[in-house]
């Protein structure tokens, strides 16, 4: 138990270390803030406020249905940053690319989101290119969710409609985004262990998530294996073979018989208190007339 | 994600050992003398119901869920709500109506007990179809569904209403109302019936159980 409750505490310590951090800013190429961390917190209070887990998700967490903002946030800015690559390089239309071309550029914003950009000293996020309108056009993708009940999964009309509350509420999507795309220092994948799947965006299983799947089979067929080594070794663990002890064997007791009245209640008795009276109840039913 | 992944697995090892018990168990539950001659029959009925969806909810669905590569495509799909609905009715809920059962049995009096039984009866294949219905109609194979398209296209993709507004994964969340019906109407009405019914019974005898038997 102590070694239980040491791993779960040091779990959670980890976890409450390890989180990812909020930049302070998060900047332009050319200096200008986009947003804040004080933007990002209360965007998560406004989130809070409106009960959006309810709506859909952040990294997979919340309602049953609805989108997972963080990854349609993703998403979206890969497909704008794919978009600008596209014009700057090929000089049309992500859409309209060959199949090589397409590689090129799906190859560059991968390679861009992968990046961590983040300077834990200055505390600054430096943002892609053009990073400015990008974040705007998430502030208007949002603000049209949240316009129409009829995107949105039918919440109240304008419910969330102050241009103020939006553009947190973004800042609070788009900084999950960065953490569920951005490589966590030291590592080959982001924050979320690359978690939600986007391959534009290059999020894939990592390795270490193959691997201990594999490894977790083996503790199930070990497991299974090992108790049943122990069943037979030990004669089901010595469920069978021990007489209830409240009920006198009628064999050892001569000619004594059990009434049904007693065997049952008996039965009913045990069963409400242990959970291995069940075969006791089994055996003393047997053994009763 | 090492201990998570390892650790979570191990606890399906006692859920598929359940099914080594269960032969007893069903041999308690029919009773020596005909299924009517065992007084708290529904009680273990029930407990009988615990067992299997512990082994399918808990146990098959969970372990579904269970691997980190699985758990990456399929956090927070309706692959999760199955297991969530088969282990949590299943097991929690039925263990709950077995207790209610057991109390049934022991606060009824002789002469009105036939009419709680055939509620409980009733609730009893109510509760398990309309679960049944819910999980195999439903959420098994539209959670299947959502998972392929966010192996296909991406998590986004999978949560938005591309995937969910789409006519197949729509039909399959429709196909939840008959599993739901029976559930209500089959399983959760009788037994409210029941309840209701031995309650009064009890009221006008001044609150006082007659002697068991």
């Amino acid at each position: 138990m102590v070694v239980g409750f040491a791993s779960l505490i040091l779990m959670s310590v980890k976890a409450y270390h390890n989180a990812p951090p909020i930049p302070a800013k998060a900047i332009t190429s050319g200096a200008e803030i986009v947003y804040t961390a004080d933007e990002v917190s209360s965007g998560q209070a406004v989130f809070l406020k409106y009960g959006l887990m309810n709506n859909g998700t952040i990294w997979g967490h919340g309602g049953m249905l609805g989108p997972d903002f963080s990854a349609q946030t993703l998403h979206n800015l890969a497909l704008f940053d794919a978009e600008r690559t596209a014009r700057e390089r090929f000089g049309s239309a992500y859409d309209e690319l060959d199949s090589r071309q397409r590689g090129t550029v799906d190859g560059e914003v991968a390679a861009k989101f992968k990046a961590n950009r983040y300077d834990p000293a200055s505390g600054t996020l430096t943002l892609l290119p053009e990073g400015k309108a990008a974040f705007d056009s998430q502030v208007a993708y949002w603000t049209d969710y949240f316009l129409d009940p009829a995107r949105n999964g039918g919440l109240a009309k304008g419910s969330v409609s102050d241009p103020k509350e939006l553009r947190e509420l973004t800042a609070f999507f788009v900084w999950t985004a960065w953490a569920a795309a951005a490589e966590r220092p030291g590592t080959r994948h982001s924050y979320t262990n690359n978690f939600p799947y986007d391959p534009l965006v290059g999020n894939h299983p990592t390795g270490a998530t193959v691997l201990w799947s594999a490894i977790s089979l083996l503790f199930l067929l070990g497991g299974i294996g090992i108790v049943l080594l122990a069943f037979g070794k030990f004669d089901y663990l010595g469920w069978h073979g021990v007489p209830p002890p409240a009920v006198p064997s009628p064999v050892a007791a001569g000619a004594t018989r059990i009434s049904p009245a007693q065997a049952d209640r008996h039965r009913a008795s045990l069963v409400l208190h242990r959970p291995d009276a069940v075969r006791h109840g089994a055996r003393g039913h047997v053994l009763g007339p | 994600m090492a201990l998570g992944a390892t650790f979570s697995a191990l606890e399906v090892v006692p859920l598929a050992l359940l099914t080594l018990d269960a032969w007893d168990f069903y041999r308690v539950t029919r009773g020596e003398g005909g299924p009517s001659a065992f007084r708290h029959r529904w009680t273990f009925l029930f407990l009988m119901a615990v067992g299997f969806w512990n082994f399918l909810g808990a146990g098959v669905f969970g372990f579904l869920i269970n691997m980190p590569i699985v758990s990456y495509y399929e956090a927070g799909t309706t692959l999760t709500v199955n297991h969530g609905h088969a282990a949590f009715a299943g097991v929690f809920g039925m263990l709950g109506v077995g207790l209610m059962a057991y109390v049934l049995r022991e606060i009824t009096a002789e002469a009105l007990w036939p009419r709680i039984e055939q509620c409980l009866k009733i609730a009893f294949w109510g509760l398990n179809i309309g679960l049944a219905m819910m999980v195999l109609m439903s959420l098994l194979p539209n959670g299947l569904l959502q998972v392929w398209d966010v192996v296909e296209n991406g998590y986004w993709h999978a949560r938005s209403v591309a995937h969910t507004g789409s006519p197949l994964p729509r039909l399959l969340e429709w196909m939840r109302t008959p599993g739901d019906l029976v559930f209500i109407f089959g399983g959760a009405l009788p037994l409210c019936w029941g309840l209701g019914l031995a309650y009064r019974d009890l009221w006008r005898r001044g609150g006082t159980a007659d002697a068991p038997r």
